[in-house]
């Protein structure tokens, strides 16, 4: 049985399913119309990247994709709610978090097609707000203590920077899970832990990672507060990650459990066979982004039309870097094996370059292909 | 330049001391290698000297203290951490395996790893399990790391200034056997020692001995026994096992065309293979006899009075020499 966050009474809410919405609590946001345009913005984008992402990977163009349907608003509404010199070690499947930040599109993709990422600034001091992040891992729960000590570095160097950094429940099972809180505790590091428990970890539901109600009720342990938050609702992720950041800016790390839920398969190469319909149907019914365009609706800031537009463009937008990316990954060579792995390189990785060039001279790149 | 008689294990702390008032990028982390000094007092007297800032007790977690250095490489700090054992390191192989040895390529160099792990490794100390691993080869193995392993108090400290220096992630592993078992001139003031440069310890024209970290001792001992008998062993210490500086052992055993590897390490797929592997490629013709490994046996670690069965001793390595000059 799926988890629900009307079934917690400390599950914080400001967009309920219908809609309907908590007008003081909106207002308080100190959020422009601009801004709340732009969380919608990055909404759609999302899941017109994953459409597009969906239907390469079913012609073959892309190797694989991880897909976000249902979670955009438990990426987007943190990733809005960080600081331009603030760090967000997102997961893969994050578009919506990565998009809100400014990354483009293209380069989500390229990481899909190339397994690299590649940064534009020369250095920390001129990154992007989007650019400050780490490499994407693929070892779910490493991130967290490798993030305890990016923010700890940062610390020493005297920097006013929060990292906020994500896991899912499945992740959450991981012994490094624990090393991370508890360093940043127990070092009094400014990092804020996103729990992204959209329920499903590929085919293993929520009940069997945990025997506990929530996630959030973790932070205890660690000796700082934990929050729970309907992860469908993009303005109480924003502001539950505002405020869960100025706790860490002031020296008290936060565990954030956004409680949503995985409406699409855990992959592309995830059948998808394991679970009842009955709970992806009801929170198709809680929809992020209905929920948020009722309310866009309500107070003005967009209409129908708008929302045709919008969506428009965004696929647009998806569909032209989509053919911008596989014609720049097109063009790898075989040498590129060998970049960068080491940052001073040894003479046998030159020695083993020449010899695959060698190779691939004399017998043709076809011959490498399959 | 100045020289004072240091033990390996002193030597260490004097590196570790040194490119901290050098560098203020560079931090130490680990479990107890702050207020104690560490558990060999490898970082004896570096708490004093540079405080809770920079030398850091960290919770008791080895993916913990290897994903924090990790972490703060990438903010542009150079972290030394101590893992106690390099049995230890096991708990922390996730970490280095999956991050710290293919950050630099996943980033393609945005994020450089530049973090020195340091683990004693070796037996001979009679303590419980774990505490006497050789595991240097899956290290190599594994591409994108740079592994040291100095046998001297000089080496000591050059290495392990150059790895601190070096943009990429270097294992430093430290025979724990002879951290106190001899003295020698070490430099004061800074100097590097070059990774990937092995050092021959006693030229000689009849068979190379190669081997490294705390085997070197029994290996010239051996060198210098049958020396009695008028055999004459070249001992070339690796010093730095990746990248193996193929060259030095390559030419010493066009000359010898004999040898013999010697480690610590269990036996099967141990570096000795590799090393054999590189001789067979780089020098066949010039082989005059099989090459013989004297390693460690494929067993669990031996514990307490069973390790004198297990390492390397030179009555072993005496017996392998002879061997392959007779043939």
């Amino acid at each position: 049985m799926a988890r629900f966050p009307e079934e917690y009474d400390d599950c914080e809410r400001i967009l309920a399913p219908d809609g309907s919405y908590d007008a003081e609590a909106v207002a308080a946001l100190d959020l422009t119309d601009e801004e709340l345009r732009g969380m919608y913005g990055s909404m759609i984008q999302a899941r017109a990247l994953e459409e597009r992402g969906l239907t390469l990977q079913r012609q073959g163009e892309f190797h694989f994709w991880m897909e976000c349907r249902g979670l955009e608003a438990s990426h987007v509404g943190p990733a809005a709610a960080l600081s331009d010199r603030d760090w967000m070690n997102t997961e893969w499947r994050q578009y919506g978090a990565q998009i809100q930040r400014g990354r483009p599109l293209e380069d989500i993709l390229l990481f899909w097609l190339r397994g690299y990422e590649e940064w534009a600034a020369d250095s920390i001091a001129e990154m992007e707000p989007y650019e400050r992040r780490m490499p994407h891992i693929v070892a779910v729960g490493t991130q967290l203590p490798q993030t305890a000590g990016l923010m700890w570095g940062r610390k020493l160097q005297g920097k006013d920077e929060v990292g906020l950094v994500s896991v899912g429940d499945g992740g959450a099972s991981k012994g490094d899970f624990h090393a991370g809180l508890n360093f940043a505790g127990a070092l009094e590091l400014p990092v804020v832990f996103l729990l992204l428990n959209n329920q499903w970890a590929i085919s293993t539901p929520v009940e069997r990672q945990t025997a506990a109600d929530t996630y959030a009720d973790r932070a205890a342990g660690y000796g700082f507060e934990g929050t729970l938050v309907d992860g469908n609702d993009v303005l109480a992720t924003y502001r539950a990650t505002k405020r869960a950041v100025e706790a860490a800016r002031a020296g008290e790390p936060h565990l954030l459990e956004v409680l949503t839920y995985r409406r699409g398969a855990h992959s592309s190469s995830d059948a998808d066979d394991y679970r009842e319909n009955v709970d992806i149907e009801a929170w198709r019914e809680r929809d992020p982004i209905d929920r948020y365009e009722t309310f866009l609706e309500d107070r003005g800031l967009l209409g129908p039309d708008d929302f045709e537009s919008i969506r428009e463009a965004a696929e647009e937008r998806a569909r032209e870097a989509a053919e911008s990316a596989l014609e720049i990954a097109e063009t790898q060579s075989p040498e590129e094996v060998f970049d960068e792995v080491f940052a001073n390189p040894p003479d046998y990785v030159d020695d083993q370059r020449e010899e695959l060039l060698d190779l691939v001279d004399r017998h043709g790149e076809a011959a490498f292909r399959w | 330049m100045a020289a004072e008689k240091l033990t390996l294990v002193e030597a260490v702390a004097e590196a570790i001391h040194d490119e901290m008032a050098e560098d203020e990028s560079v931090v130490l982390l680990g479990e107890d290698v702050g207020r104690s000094g560490g558990v060999f007092r490898a970082t004896e007297g570096v708490y004093d000297a540079f405080g809770p800032e920079r030398v850091i007790d960290t919770p008791l977690s080895e993916t913990g203290i290897a994903g924090a250095a990790i972490g703060l490489a990438a903010s542009g700090m150079r972290p030394i951490a101590e893992i106690q054992f390099m049995g230890f390191t096991y708990a922390a192989l996730e970490q280095l395996f999956t991050r710290a040895a293919r950050m630099n390529a996943r980033s393609r160099g945005q994020f450089p790893c530049r973090m020195v792990l340091r683990a004693p490794f070796g037996g001979g100390v009679r303590a419980p399990d774990l505490h006497g691993e050789s595991m240097e080869a899956i290290f190599v193995h594994h591409p994108g790391f740079k592994v040291v392993a100095p046998s001297t108090p000089h080496d000591a400290k050059g290495l392990l200034t150059a790895a601190i220096r070096d943009p990429d992630p270097v294992m430093f592993f430290e025979p724990k056997k002879i951290y106190r078992s001899f003295r020698e001139d070490v430099p004061e003031g800074t100097y590097e020692t070059p990774i990937g440069e092995a050092a021959v310890r006693r030229e000689g024209s009849d068979v190379s001995v190669f081997t490294w970290g705390a085997s070197t001792r029994p290996t010239q001992e051996a060198a210098e026994a049958v020396a009695g008998e008028g055999i004459d062993p070249e001992v070339v210490d690796l010093r730095t096992l990746s990248p193996m500086d193929t060259g030095t052992i390559v030419e010493s055993f066009k000359k010898t065309g004999r040898a013999v590897v010697v480690h610590e390490a269990p036996r099967t797929g141990g570096l000795a293979g590799e090393i054999t592997a590189l001789l067979q490629e780089e020098a066949l013709y010039y082989q005059e006899a099989p090459i013989e490994r004297v390693t460690g046996w494929d067993a669990v670690y031996p514990l307490y009075e069973l390790e004198d069965f297990q390492l390397p001793n030179a009555a072993r390595i005496e017996e392998a020499i002879r061997s392959v000059v007779e043939v």
